[in-house]
């Protein structure tokens, strides 16, 4: 006897299991689950369009809370207005802070870049692999202790009884005090953007190839010729990258300024700080953290846009 | 062994010149004891197979690379602590290492702005080179924009244009399909015809080394086994290595006599007809495809010096002639590269007589290499 059988072939008297098994192969073959599947890389990368956009909704609130009035006192928000950035920028504070963050964060960049050429060029080069892992722990392990603890590390090295002062002093040199100056946050800064530079550096240096410096020197240059004629012109874009992102962490920088600063020297970070807590004022400190990311944006994007020129050699 | 100088009693000096020079790398000997002298205007090549030490060699003529042993002269100095870029030669790598950053013009200017030549004079250098190497207008374009051939004309461009002592061509054209290589070849022995400068080459290419070269040295394991003319190499190899390297020959070791005028080789199955210049002794008579005919069964074999029966195995037309394989009845295979015209029936089976006379075939006195 034969059983009656149903669309997909299968006998019609088959159990319920069966019938739920065949139900998901439909599904499968269905347009609807095709639709799916054309959006699986969409929900893969969901969780991180959440978690970037949650800075987005965070942005679209201190707009909102900056452009209305405030009072510290009462602690009420009045009307739309534009009257705390005014506030803010009219603050001969703000200004010294502004002018000190962004010459320090080009200064602090420029040196961070200039560092890390030579130090990706050997860690991308040697062939030993102890030299390479010592450079890579003495580049990452400062990035990977935590920005307060690797400052306070500073503070002890250079406060008056440390190291460096009771060694110099052992020599017979009297070292400067720098706690409290912008060579301190400057040497904080450039240690904690260093690696940045280097990761960004690094696969360009990889991409180098070797024989072109043998050529150079076939044709008549000399080491430094070769290097600036030859090797940083190939690393121009990726200088510039490196540039613009030492640029956008030196301009954030908190702890350096706070702790080897010691109050005295802030960042806008600091000042931003300052707004919030100490004065109690969000929506300036709202202005202040807008008009630090318009900066360290615009920064950024010019930067970038500067390493994209072509430099415009003259006609042979 | 020891390197074979087929000018060592010359007493001129040469552009290029190796005295005795060693070098290894580890326990690997890359050159062993290697002497050698290339004349003022030469294209010497030096030919081999990979890892024989060629381009060794050239790196240590260019000062990339320091020998452990010995010296390097170029125009009668030693090059002893001169750097590469106070040598005054200069390389075409594999490669080609071309400055992607720069223009043609950019590029073929560098070496001149490193002479620190004034701007209007590299103008002029460039353009002349540029047309020296019938490539006008493209002194604009980016590297990336060139075509292959294109780009091999530019790196000699710029190896060209400031007149170096002597070019070290590193291979160079070895990455080209062999149309374009062949081009090049001709383009290079044109090159070095109207600028006269000397050239070194680099090339595991047998036929290159032949077609372009004045003179050529053939290297194996770090050392020179015999250096001279094409021809020379070709009929008169002084080992069964430059032998077998030079072409696709058939090898045939066995034992020379004199009877009377004529030298004959003889082995457990062959008696040959040999060159009278063969002397006594264990020898190796070297069978080139091209030089040997294939005759129908039955022709008159008494016209040939030497004459072996066979079976056809394989033929193929290869635009030039039909390459054919016999297997003769002494039991070894034989390649034979027959011309267009012969009308020979070359099909897989038919019995042939390979053919040829004393002058076709190099012998090679196993004594003397």
């Amino acid at each position: 006897m034969h059983s009656a059988r149903v669309a997909g072939g299968r006998p019609a008297d088959v159990g319920v299991g069966w019938r739920l098994v065949d139900g998901l192969i439909s599904l499968r073959r269905s347009r609807i689950a095709v639709r799916t599947r054309r959006f699986g890389p969409v929900f893969l990368v969901a969780p991180g369009i959440v978690l970037v956009g949650a800075l987005a909704v965070g942005i679209g609130t201190l707009v909102w809370t900056s452009l209305h009035t405030y009072d510290s006192f009462l602690g009420t928000t009045g009307a739309f207005s534009g009257t705390e950035y005014s506030q803010v920028v009219s603050s001969p504070l703000f200004t010294v802070d502004l002018v000190r963050t962004l010459a320090m964060g080009i200064l602090t960049a420029l040196i961070a870049v200039g560092l890390a050429i030579p130090f990706s060029l050997v860690l991308g080069r040697t062939r030993r692999r102890a030299v390479r892992l010592t450079l890579m722990t003495i580049l990452f392990v400062p990035y990977l202790t935590g920005d307060i603890t690797r400052t306070f590390g500073w503070l002890t090295v250079l406060s008056p009884n440390g190291p460096l002062v009771w060694i110099f002093g052992k020599l017979g040199i009297q070292f400067p005090l720098l706690i409290g100056t912008l060579w301190a946050i400057g040497l904080g800064t450039v240690q904690v953007v260093l690696p940045a530079a280097v990761i960004i550096l690094l696969p360009s240096v990889l991409r180098l190839d070797p024989e072109l410096e043998v050529a150079a020197a076939t044709l008549g240059a000399r080491r430094y010729r070769t290097f600036m004629l030859v090797t940083l012109p190939q690393l121009r874009v990726a200088c510039f990258g490196a540039l613009a992102a030492c640029w956008a962490l030196g301009v954030g920088d908190f702890a350096d300024p706070q702790i080897l600063g010691e109050g005295v020297k802030d960042y806008l970070a600091n000042f931003l700080q300052d707004r919030y807590l100490e004065i109690g004022d969000a929506p300036q400190g709202g202005a202040t953290a807008l008009i630090m990311l318009v900066l360290v944006t615009c920064g950024v994007a010019a930067i970038l846009a500067l390493g994209r020129l072509r430099v415009r050699r003259r006609a042979l | 062994m020891t390197a074979v100088e087929t000018d060592a009693g010359d007493a001129t000096p040469g552009m290029v010149e190796l005295r005795s020079v060693s070098k290894s790398f580890g326990q690997v000997a890359a050159l062993c004891n290697v002497s050698l002298r290339v004349h003022d205007g030469e294209f010497f090549t030096l030919l081999g197979p990979s890892g024989s030490g060629k381009t060794t060699i050239l790196r240590v003529i260019a000062g990339l690379l320091d020998a452990d042993a010995g010296d390097v002269f170029l125009d009668g100095t030693s090059m002893k602590g001169i750097p590469t870029f106070e040598r005054e030669l200069s390389v075409v790598f594999q490669s080609l290492a071309l400055f992607p950053h720069m223009s043609v013009a950019e590029n073929i200017a560098f070496p001149l702005r490193m002479r620190r030549m004034r701007r209007h004079d590299i103008s002029v250098a460039v353009r002349d080179v540029l047309d020296l190497m019938q490539l006008p207008d493209i002194g604009h374009r980016k590297i990336t924009e060139l075509s292959g051939g294109q780009r091999q004309r530019v790196a000699l461009a710029r190896s060209l244009v400031y007149r170096p002592r002597v070019l070290l061509l590193d291979e160079p054209l070895s990455a080209l399909d062999r149309r374009l290589r062949e081009d090049m070849q001709l383009e290079l022995t044109r090159l070095h015809r109207e600028v006269g400068v000397t050239i070194i080459n680099v090339t595991h290419d047998q036929r290159e080394a032949l077609f372009m070269s004045d003179r050529v040295a053939l290297m194996d394991k770090g050392r020179i086994l015999q250096i001279g003319h094409g021809r020379e190499l070709y009929d008169k190899p002084a080992s069964d290595f430059v032998a077998a390297f030079m072409g696709d020959p058939l090898l045939i070791t066995g034992h020379v006599h004199i009877d009377g005028a004529d030298p004959v080789l003889e082995t457990d199955a062959l008696r040959l007809r040999v060159s009278r210049d063969a002397v006594a002794g264990p020898a190796t008579v070297v069978l080139r495809p091209e030089r040997l005919r294939v005759l129908p069964n039955g022709a008159d074999e008494a016209a040939w010096d030497n004459a072996v029966r066979g079976q056809v195995t394989f033929a193929a037309f290869d635009g030039t002639g039909v390459f054919v394989q016999v297997a003769l009845e002494v039991g070894v295979t034989v390649s034979v590269h027959t011309a267009m015209r012969d009308t020979v029936d070359m099909t897989v089976g038919t019995e042939v007589v390979v053919a040829w006379d004393v002058e076709d075939a190099a012998i090679v006195s196993q004594e003397q290499s």
